[in-house]
């Protein structure tokens, strides 16, 4: 059967607190990004509020998957298995690769210099199809995930050059560390080291992210 | 040389001008005062009216922009929506 990814039995449970750790730090710049829209009707802040909620969404959706659906295997080691999901597990898994792709999409799109609502519907509908209709769904998902985050991992080596920030050259460095957690993911359902590997680079780029907003937030109050 | 200005920027100089005047301006005004062609001012203020930012007004034959609540709000959040836009590479 499919298994998605392998936890080791000693790190369970820190994977939880680890997604709802990643869950809050999104959601704050997902709720203060909004603040910025509200303030400023800017294109790029709506989407990126939009982006980061979705990611928002995706983890604490993860870490709910975590808690109550994964099995155990009969070594003690725990894991996620695509072929044995009840309705609910299912809407779990498949709701955190699809907010997942469509938050990391969503920051794509903001990237780029399009507009309307038909071409981001198209932007983000695509990636979700692939993986919908794909044979190969984990595969299919990190590989377009790490994709994804690729992109703006480009975009913000761009904007460092241009703009040589401290808070930028963090986002960078944190989306940097996102997407090598990423590349390790798509090995989690082979080694169980893969999955903590993962977990360990995202919160370091998480925690990045977090740095960067408390920067950002510190300096407006000066 | 100066640096061109990011939309923003040009957001604020023209919420400026407006807010200097009174609250109140004439288009011929904000031209003269914004540092912009006819047409990008065109379309800067059908965006602030879009936004909420300032309203058209009529005075006599001709038309006034006004400065809204919001518009003044945006004057004064300025600095943090800079800083925050310019951190998250955003524009």
């Amino acid at each position: 059967m499919a298994q998605l990814y392998l936890i080791p039995q000693w790190f369970f449970g820190v994977d939880i607190a680890l997604e709802i750790i990643f869950g809050l730090i999104t959601l704050s710049v997902a709720l203060y990004s909004l603040h910025i829209y509200r303030l400023s009707y800017q294109r790029e802040c709506k989407l990126l509020a939009l982006g980061f909620a979705s990611i928002s969404l995706a983890y604490f959706v993860w870490s709910f998957i975590n808690l109550f659906i994964v099995s155990n295997l009969a070594d003690g080691t725990r894991a996620l298995t695509l072929g044995s999901l009840s309705f609910l597990g299912s809407l779990g898994v498949y709701g955190h690769i699809l907010l997942l792709t469509l938050g990391f999409a969503t920051l794509a799109y903001m990237t780029l210099d399009v507009r309307g609502y038909r071409s981001y519907a198209l932007f983000v509908t695509l990636p979700l199809l692939v993986i919908i209709f794909s044979a190969y769904k984990a595969l299919a998902f990190y590989f377009i995930l790490s994709f994804l985050v690729f992109y703006l991992v480009i975009h913000y080596v761009l904007e460092y050059s241009r703009k040589r920030r401290q808070t930028t050259l963090l986002l960078l460095v944190a989306f940097i560390l996102i997407l090598i957690g990423n590349v390790s993911f798509t090995f989690a359902a082979i080694r169980q080291v893969h999955y903590v590997i993962g977990h360990a680079l995202e919160l370091a780029g998480y925690l990045l992210v977090l740095a960067s907003f408390i920067i950002t937030l510190s300096k407006t109050r000066k | 040389m100066n640096k061109k200005r990011t939309r923003l920027e040009v957001i604020r100089d023209i919420l400026e001008v407006i807010r200097a005047r009174s609250g109140k301006i004439k288009p011929t005004h904000v031209l003269y005062k914004s540092n912009l062609s006819h047409q990008m001012m065109d379309e800067y203020l059908r965006e602030l009216i879009d936004k909420g930012f300032i309203q058209e007004a009529r005075l006599g034959k001709g038309k006034t922009y006004v400065i809204t609540n919001k518009g003044l709000t945006y004057l004064q959040k300025y600095r943090s929506i800079v800083e925050f836009t310019e951190s998250f590479g955003l524009g």
